[in-house]
């Protein structure tokens, strides 16, 4: 039983210092740059661990990686909070009941996920208050952080699967 | 599927939403002050902030002179252990050569400008969801660092804080359109107001409306701050017009301001802490 806790503690600080690791180079200038949109490298995580671990973790995780999205970003704190846990629940519950685990599945759920996020972000950091020409930033930074946060997700994928795989409680 | 929604997690994740709306709530009424736990995981993550901003501006300028420097090409070839040696302290080199050369151009400006209490800060952040080039810095206010500060660098004005924790900052910028600055032209004397322009921001240009329609600024000329309302000292240098025309009402003009700095991608900033007729801030 202790050694069950054990493997579910050190898989989660390894889920941790994945995202922790994640928000830190998504936020480091000039890094991984597509004109103006940069990787949300955090909600790929989000979505990764929320096709291994379900709906509740994802949903979780979500919650904390926003968060840490937030620490930087210029939304209202806890806003993209609620978004990501969001995401988390979603890809979670399609996972567990109607996608089956696979990358190229994830890859699509990242791109709707990450399209839905930063649509969102749009609306109430540029739509709402009524500034002109604020729909260029659709094409130079909605769309590339899409492109480019989709392409990195098999990264993210990947170490996530790693992770769920080495450290899984064998159930025989 | 309906079974997770009648389940006790589901209930965990409605509470998490509640301490997350919670946290919404406290961030809208703060005013611009970072949160407790907003300050917390700040805290926790800038060191490793530094450090990434640090190896990403030295990477690029390392590269930058590899490529130039035929005859470094030449002596490598027959000096490999030397050359590695090299690489690491030309990288260090360029870094320090770069924050030497701003720090001078900063002392210059407090030089000119002795009433001016002046941090300076680094770049550490700029995040997917920043709004108009909006950055993070790697001060707080441990460092004396309050709301509205102007924060500059050599060239000209860069914008103010508007988010505040113990160890960083966050900083909008002239491009932004919730940003009015009290400005004049050198030229003409001409008095206006330069903010931001959601059609402008693309080619990294403001603008600066209530212009005199008498005025006879033109392209090319100065516009810096003009020191009313005391959100700004007066005199810092914000870009030169690059067009005029008649605003709607058609009885002032309105002219398309290029920043003197490139707020996309500037490193080292100054927060100016306090200025002789400094307004304070109204909570």
């Amino acid at each position: 039983m202790g050694n069950k806790v054990y493997i579910h503690v050190i898989r989660h600080l390894f889920y941790v210092l994945l995202l922790f690791v994640c928000y830190v180079l998504q936020c480091t200038p000039g890094f991984f740059q597509l004109w103006e949109g940069k990787p949300m490298l955090t909600l790929g995580v989000v979505v990764a661990v929320a096709m291994f671990e379900g709906p509740l973790v994802g949903g979780l995780y979500g919650a904390f990686g926003g968060l840490l999205y937030d620490v930087s970003g210029a939304s209202l704190f806890g806003f993209s909070g609620i978004l990501a846990m969001a995401v988390g629940v979603a890809v979670g519950l399609l996972t567990c009941y109607l996608v089956r685990n696979t990358w190229i599945n994830g890859v699509a759920l990242m791109a709707v996920s990450c399209l839905s996020v930063r649509l969102v972000e749009f609306v109430f950091q540029y739509a709402v208050w009524g500034y002109t020409g604020v729909w260029w930033q659709l094409l130079r930074n909605v769309l590339p952080t899409v492109v480019i946060t989709t392409l990195l997700f098999p990264i993210s994928f990947w170490a996530v699967k790693q992770i769920h795989q080495h450290l899984q409680v064998q159930v025989h | 599927m309906k079974e997770f929604f009648k389940s006790r997690g589901f209930k965990v994740l409605l509470a998490v939403l509640v301490v997350l709306l919670a946290f919404m709530i406290r961030a809208a009424s703060s005013g611009g002050l970072a949160t407790i736990t907003s300050s917390f995981l700040g805290a926790i993550v800038e060191p490793f902030q530094k450090v990434t901003a640090s190896i990403s501006a030295g990477v690029s300028s390392f590269f930058g002179n590899i490529l130039h420097a035929g005859d470094l090409a030449d002596e490598n070839q027959q000096l490999r252990d030397e050359l590695a040696q090299l690489r690491e302290q030309l990288a260090d080199f360029e870094t320090y050569r770069l924050e030497n050369e701003e720090l001078k151009k900063f002392l210059n400006i407090k030089e000119e400008n002795p009433d001016l209490d002046l941090e300076s800060a680094l770049v550490i952040g700029r995040s997917p969801n920043d709004r108009f080039y909006s950055f993070t810095i790697d001060k707080g206010s441990n460092s004396g660092i309050a709301l509205r500060d102007p924060v500059i660098t050599s060239e000209g004005l860069v914008g103010v804080v508007t988010e505040l924790s113990p160890t960083s900052a966050t900083v909008s910028t002239i491009l932004d359109p919730a940003l009015n600055v009290g400005a004049i032209v050198v030229q003409t004397q001409d008095v206006g107001t330069v903010s931001g322009n959601g059609d402008l921001v693309g080619d990294g240009n403001c603008g600066m409306s209530h212009l005199p329609r008498s005025s006879q600024a033109k392209a090319g000329d100065m516009v810096q701050t003009s020191g009313l309302g005391g959100l700004f000292p007066k005199g810092l240098l914000i870009g030169e017009i690059v067009s005029l025309e008649p605003e709607d009402q058609g009885t002032t003009q309105y002219a398309v301001i290029k920043p003197y700095v490139d707020v996309t991608s500037v490193r080292n900033v100054m927060v100016i802490k306090s200025f002789s007729g400094q307004q304070e801030l109204q909570q």
